[in-house]
């Protein structure tokens, strides 16, 4: 039986410190989803807090068929959706979505270059976002995501395409070069302006 | 054939050309072949995003709290048995369930190992924390202390002196801890609020004092503005690859977490620092 396993049994039979170590272990990556979900840290500190509660509330039906991060990884994405959906986030994904099919593209995103996929995902509509996200970071199947948004798989696979084709204008400066060096090899590259070809080696 | 629209490059990052033309088409044109290995790097990326871990957003105080008003949780530190939440429900959302049986915390030792160990992590961090910014403003961290040298070559000489005040403080503070603390609790609320401290010291000290503790190094290349940092990245980054050897030894650590996330962000700061101390015009694009 693995730790996870034991945890969970001890704060069923009633032991606070289990329930608070299952916290401080899975908090990390179930909080980063939320993060990731959400993109507004302060609303997203709150839905979080909403998932740790369901989370524990639904503990007495965590079997360990699979791994606990896993389950609580579902529970916090599900009620991530319902949270957002509360706050109308996810409505003009659910009513308006040819609208917003029509509306990825925008003058000038070349300019604005982001640094970080999170950071670009900011720049999608919300429900490219939340597609984008499930789908190529949580890895949810199109399936899966039609059934959470209530959209259909060929509606989800039409807001991944084009987020992805967004978010690789956004981030060219980072997908048009070659991967990057081993971690401390080059600790930083430093480009003059925004000629990609131009790295020089810090150290 | 004309080139493929963005959309679907996009979609054949992670599928196949559905049809000879379109197989061809990106056979033969290396722009187009371009575009989908650009998308490929794009879905490692976000592959990538999964693994990234970040501070958590909730904190188990306030969590406790409302466990407390969700009647998940019974006063005196016990926690409702999870398997009977009728009787829970029977107490009603807001209220708190009454304790049943002894407090959780009577059974364990007051102090375990494990704790202490954690409590001592956290003492050496915001020791140094607090002895490094105390000698970086030119006070003594601890009056009357010797200090004990550790100092390498590689080590500036008041680095190295605060480092032995540092490890001085933590071996006198471990010492008193068991005297300090009545409960696990107690000291695991220390440890935080420690923490916290440690890591306000550290931003403050990352903005206003970039090169004071490290003198040395700066007139070592005095033409070079970027130095102190570069070699505070370079440590930073023998520093990273520690703790991550230590967390494949104890991933759920939550002590060893914490240090890998506070010299993450420490690394990242002085990355920003680096970028903003470029020449105009330059800037950092890749680490």
């Amino acid at each position: 039986m693995g730790t996870d396993h034991l945890t969970v049994r001890r704060a069923l039979e009633g032991d606070e410190r289990a329930l608070r170590s299952l916290w401080s272990q899975h908090a990390p990556h179930i909080d980063a989803v939320v993060r990731r979900l959400v993109g507004d840290d302060d609303v997203a500190a709150d839905i979080a807090q909403e998932v740790w509660i369901q989370i524990f509330r639904a503990l007495p039906s965590y079997r360990g068929d699979a791994q606990f991060g896993t389950w609580a990884h579902r529970i916090a994405v599900n009620r991530t959706l319902n949270a957002l959906r509360r706050t109308r986030r996810l409505a003009k994904l659910e009513t308006d979505i040819d609208e917003e099919s029509a509306s990825v593209e925008h003058e000038g995103d070349r300019s604005l270059l982001m640094q970080t996929i999170e950071e670009a995902a900011q720049r999608l509509a919300p429900g490219a976002r939340t597609v984008f996200i499930l789908h190529d970071v949580e890895g949810y199947t199109h399936e899966e995501i039609a059934e959470s948004l209530g959209i259909t798989a060929g509606g989800s696979k039409s807001q991944l395409f084009k987020a992805r084709a967004k978010l690789r204008r956004l981030l060219a400066h980072l997908v048009d070069s070659p991967p990057s060096p081993p971690l401390g090899v080059a600790a930083a590259a430093v480009t003059a302006g925004t000629d990609r070809t131009h790295v020089t080696p810090l150290c | 054939m004309s080139h493929l629209s963005a959309e679907r490059l996009a979609a054949l990052a992670d599928a196949a050309p559905t049809t000879l033309e379109e197989a061809a088409h990106l056979a033969g044109c290396a722009e187009c072949a371009a575009e989908r290995e650009a998308h490929r790097r794009l879905a490692a990326m976000a592959l990538d995003e999964r693994t990234r871990l970040a501070p958590p957003l909730t904190d188990w105080t306030s969590l406790k709290a409302a466990l407390h008003g969700e009647g998940l949780l019974a006063t005196g530190s016990r926690l409702s048995p999870l398997g009977a939440r009728p009787r829970a429900a029977t107490a009603g959302r807001g209220s708190t369930v009454q304790s049943r049986g002894p407090s959780t915390e009577s059974r364990e030792p007051l102090f375990s190992r494990r704790a202490g160990l954690r409590v001592a992590a956290a003492l050496f961090i915001a020791a140094g924390g607090a002895a490094l910014g105390r000698a970086s403003a030119g006070v003594p961290a601890v009056p009357g202390f010797t200090v004990a040298t550790v100092a390498t070559a590689e080590i500036p000489d008041r680095l190295s002196d605060t480092l032995g005040v540092a490890g001085a403080v933590v071996t006198s503070l471990v010492a008193d801890t068991t005297a300090a603390f009545r409960s696990t609790t107690e000291a695991l609320v220390a440890l935080a609020r420690a923490e916290e401290q440690y890591q306000v010291a550290a931003a403050f000290l990352l903005q206003h004092d970039s090169s004071s503790g490290m003198s040395g190094a700066r007139s070592r290349s005095s033409d070079d503005p970027s130095s102190v940092y570069k070699l505070r990245l370079a440590a930073l980054d023998n520093v990273m690859a520690a703790s991550r050897e230590a967390l494949y030894e104890a991933p759920h650590d939550p002590v060893i977490n914490r240090y890998y996330l506070a010299t993450l962000g420490a690394r990242e700061a002085t990355l920003r620092q680096l970028n903003t101390s470029l020449p105009a015009g330059a800037r950092l694009t890749r680490y």
